[in-house]
């Protein structure tokens, strides 16, 4: 949780050392004004540096629910999978981009998976259907996941012609799209950027089933 | 037009229970019919809700089995490689389907792909897009013509990675299966609207699934929603006729009561009517009877209005028999003697005239009949005529003795002549005649007796008893017993009114004329003048006698021109006479009746005035003893005129002393009753002398009428007669008959007659 927070800070900081760089502000909202959460914002472009790491990814299982919700990791990176609960978790993906199955293990115990490719891997539980995450793996040097206000904030973007783009896992239309928009990055300063963007409900799998 | 009383009533109570009936039936059949239809629709909404709730149950578990298939690990795990590996997919599906019980299974993939079994058919093109993402959707499907109920659950991994979808069939097996929860015997029918046409899917029954040859039903429809937007229509019917058929057996017996019902009333009113218009129909013939006279009682046995009308009518039919019976009687019976009447003997004769041979009808009348009466009284005189009556009463009688009038009795019997009719009024007079005790009181009673033949051509009832009554009166004129009735003597009755009527006739057209009988003077044996007879010759019926036309015309008031034209004549007759140089006085006779009729005078002065010597009137004794004191004041003035008077048939009739004292007449004439068969040396001559001694002393001429032989003028002569008139001098002839007899004949018979002196 601590970590990744404060990735994106350290990358700008990074950045920032650089010599042609801006902050840059991205707001995520629903045609109606309401902020967005748990969008996957990417600016993409060349880029002398990556702002991600390859390692320390986790995606912790916790209160039979995954955490975080979102995460975005480069291609290649490995992520751990700690189980934190009382319970042994069953975790598995079907998705084409990187399908794995963490047969039932149990608490304290710990899995971790490497994926190779850039695309989404939804995940869940195969016990508790309740429990749902997505790994969205982009080979974007800058990426990010707005946070309850449903803003996502980059620090020391590279000067020049960006594309920025949103995705997120109950976006209205094809899974795999994105809403991109270009942007040119100023050499100082900040930008920032406002995408409105239908969602459809999250989904309640009690619900539904 | 309803004449029958019967007729009205049981139309009228037929018809108005059979308005009660239709009202009641108009009243029953919407309830009961609303009744039957609410009680089938009620069924069809039960049997449909229970349909509803065993759907959803169905619903629910196909749709559990679904999900929680939809959810098997390797199922997903199958479902991830379905684009790799189709094949997989196909047999977990068939496998999946065979664990839930579906008939139908497949794998939408959220690209709209379909992943199916071999040989199953395939899936609406639309349908991907109505399944939605995380939901279970569920509906009918219809696939070519099958319908089934199917569920579409999303399969999870953890994102949608496809929807499976699984079906049972809603065959004709559920349909049967559903009517089979109804408690009536409805049909069940699953349909398709599909572009507004209903496609038929399945049933329960063949029997009514053709929607084209459906029969009126109450129906019931639930929609079932379809998976992809279908439109499914279950369709649960009830056929009308079937729902109806409780009321109509119902209403049938309805029907059958109220036709009994009418049936009977109209019976029980058809009855009451019969009893009501029997006795009324009774009580009209009666009636009738009675208008046709005869008293017909009623029977009738009730005691209500009815029978006591009918009592009523009775007494009254008695009462009005009884007094009919008494008019009947009273006008056919004579009150004062109990003896039929002349309407009833009349009525009884009518009756008669058909009997074999003559009936003759007899009037009997009684002599010095009021002289009688005012010795006896008129109470014992009724009981005289009744018993003469009785006497009177033959077993052979065509007809009840009668009472004619006052002293009249009528009788009719058979005779086969008028001989034998004459004898048998003879015998009757007899047996009336025997003596009769009335009140202890014996009286002798005297009759005569008239009759006439009732077959006669002309004669009915009433005139067969005028024409013996007649008869009666001849008897009587003629001093006979039992007389026939005499048709010359009395004329005709009938003829008479228009005698009258020719006679002024006659007047005028010359059919009268004046007949002369000269009067020779005994002593100069000459002939002094002349009596004037009227004479007439009728053109139909020859001579009429004068003594008929002459009282009929005294009697009916035709006497005075009748003297009239008799002075003018003669005056005219006695101017002829002269010219031919015969100067004689001529007589005219003066009725009675005009003496006391004051006009007659100023005729005599009109016509006669100053001829004092031309003219003699000759006056009967009796008519001036009708009323002297004006006769003699009428015969007064004439002689205060100088007309001579001359007192004619003296000795006929009583002949008092001092009316001829008061007469101031010159002539007195002696009735030809005195002259006739007159013998010398008799007490008639000497009566004779007597009276010829009187009138000469008096200062009057006698005159001796109807002298018809020598001998009898002689004694005439020789008694000291003035003058003589008769067949043996000359009889009555016409004017110039006398002048011819007075010129050439005069001087043989003045000679004739001084010879016998």
């Amino acid at each position: 949780m601590i970590r990744r927070r404060f990735i994106p800070l350290f990358a700008a900081l990074a950045m920032h050392a650089s010599a042609w760089a801006a902050d840059v502000r991205v707001e995520v909202r629903s045609p109606g004004g309401a902020p967005i959460a748990n969008a996957v914002v990417t600016i993409s472009g060349p880029a002398t540096t990556t702002a991600l790491p390859a390692d320390g990814w986790v995606m912790e299982q916790k209160g039979l629910a995954f955490h975080p919700f979102v995460l975005v990791v480069p291609p290649g990176a490995t992520v751990s999978f700690p189980n934190h609960d009382q319970t042994r978790h069953h975790v598995y993906s079907f998705s084409p981009a990187g399908p794995f199955e963490l047969k039932l293990y149990g608490s304290g115990e710990t899995r971790t998976v490497r994926f190779p490719k850039a695309g989404t891997i939804a995940i869940g539980c195969n016990i508790h259907d309740q429990m749902t995450a997505f790994i969205r793996v982009t080979d974007a040097p800058w990426a990010a996941v707005t946070d309850a206000s449903g803003v996502a904030t980059f620090h020391d973007v590279e000067a020049g012609d960006r594309s920025i783009n949103v995705w997120h896992p109950y976006q209205k239309g094809a899974p795999d799209a994105t809403l991109g928009r270009e942007s040119m990055i100023p050499a100082a300063g900040s930008v920032t950027q406002t995408f409105l963007l239908s969602i459809r409900k999250p989904l309640d799998l009690h619900s539904a089933y | 037009m309803i004449v029958r009383l019967r007729t009205k009533l049981a139309l009228l109570y037929g018809g108005l229970f059979g308005l009660v009936m239709i009202a009641i039936a108009f009243g029953v059949y919407p309830i009961v019919s609303t009744s039957a239809f609410n009680a089938a629709r009620g069924q069809l909404e039960a049997t449909s809700n229970a349909f509803q709730r065993l759907e959803a149950l169905q619903m629910s578990q196909l749709r559990d089995n679904t999900r929680i298939s939809a959810t098997d690990f390797g199922f997903r795990s199958a479902v991830a490689l379905a684009k790799a590996d189709p094949a997989t997919v196909r047999t977990a599906l068939a496998n999946l389907r065979r664990r839930i019980g579906g008939d139908i299974a497949y794998l939408v993939l959220p690209d709209g792909e379909v992943v199916a079994e071999t040989n199953a058919p395939s899936l609406p093109p639309g349908l991907p897009d109505s399944l939605t993402d995380g939901d279970v959707t569920q509906g009918g499907l219809v696939l070519g013509q099958i319908a089934y109920r199917a569920v579409a659950a999303p399969v999870m991994a953890p994102n949608l990675i496809g929807w499976l979808l699984v079906g049972t069939r809603f065959d004709d097996a559920q349909m049967k299966s559903l009517v089979s929860l109804s408690s009536i015997p409805i049909h069940a029918q699953l349909l398709e609207r599909r572009d507004n046409e209903l496609i038929h899917l399945s049933h329960s029954s063949e029997a009514g699934s053709d929607p084209q040859q459906a029969r009126p039903a109450i129906v019931e429809t639930r929609a079932i929603a379809g998976i992809n937007g279908a439109d499914l229509q279950l369709r649960l019917s009830y056929p009308l006729e079937t729902a109806l058929a409780p009321m109509r057996s119902l209403l049938g017996l309805l029907l059958g009561m109220g036709l009994l019902g009418l049936a009977v009333l109209g019976l029980a009113a058809w009855l009451l009517a019969r009893s009501i218009t029997r006795p009324i129909a009774a009580l009209e013939s009666a009636t009738r009877s009675i208008e046709d006279g005869k008293y017909d009682r009623v029977q009738v046995a009730s005691r209500d209005e009815i029978g006591r009308l009918a009592n009523s009518f009775n007494l009254m039919a008695g009462a009005i028999e009884e007094r009919t019976r008494t008019i009947t009687y009273q006008a056919m019976h004579d009150r004062e003697t109990g003896l039929p009447n002349r309407e009833c003997f009349e009525e009884a004769l009518q009756r008669a005239v058909t009997a074999t041979g003559h009936i003759y009808v007899g009037v009997i009348g009684m002599d010095r009949f009021t002289h009688i009466r005012d010795a006896i009284g008129y109470e014992r005189t009724g009981r005289l005529l009744a018993a003469l009556g009785e006497r009177l009463a033959a077993p052979d009688a065509v007809a009840p003795p009668a009472r004619l009038s006052g002293e009249l009795l009528v009788v009719a019997f058979a005779a086969r002549s008028g001989a034998e009719a004459e004898l048998r009024l003879a015998e009757m007079l007899d047996a009336t005649e025997q003596p009769i005790k009335i009140g202890g009181q014996r009286i002798d009673v005297a009759a005569k007796a008239g009759f006439a033949r009732l077959s006669e051509p002309g004669a009915n009832g009433q005139s067969a008893v005028e024409r013996a009554s007649i008869a009666l009166d001849q008897a009587r004129r003629a001093h006979t017993r039992v007389s026939a009735f005499n048709a010359e003597a009395y004329g005709d009755p009938a003829g008479n009114l228009s005698l009258m009527g020719d006679m002024l006739n006659a007047l005028a057209s010359g059919d009268m004329f004046l007949a002369h009988q000269p009067k020779l003077n005994l002593r100069t044996g000459k002939f002094d003048g002349t009596e004037a007879l009227i004479r007439w010759r009728h053109p139909q019926r020859g001579m009429i006698r004068p003594d008929l036309f002459v009282t009929m015309a005294e009697e009916t008031g035709h006497i005075r021109p009748l003297t009239e034209w008799v002075l003018a004549q003669a005056i005219k007759d006695q101017e002829t006479l002269a010219a031919a140089g015969l100067a004689l006085r001529v007589s005219v006779n003066i009725s009675g009746r005009l003496l006391g009729d004051p006009s007659f005078e100023q005729v005599i002065d009109r016509l006669a005035e100053g001829r004092t010597e031309a003219l003699c009137f000759e006056i009967t004794e009796t008519a001036v003893m009708n009323d002297p004191q004006r006769a003699m004041k009428q015969l007064g003035k004439l002689a205060e005129r100088g007309f001579p008077l001359s007192i004619d048939d003296y000795g006929s009739g009583l002949s008092s002393l001092s009316y001829l004292k008061m007469i101031p007449a010159r002539e007195l004439k002696i009735d030809r009753s005195l002259v006739a068969g007159l013998e010398a040396d008799t007490r008639d001559a000497f009566l004779l002398r007597s009276t010829i001694d009187l009138g000469h002393g008096l200062g009057m001429k006698v005159v001796a009428e109807g002298i018809e032989d020598e001998r009898t003028l002689a004694v005439l002569q020789g008694l000291g007669c003035d003058l003589a008139q008769g067949y043996l001098i000359s009889r009555p002839v016409p004017l110039p008959d006398l002048i011819r007899f007075l010129k050439a004949d005069a001087d043989i018979v003045s000679r004739r007659v001084r010879a016998s002196a």
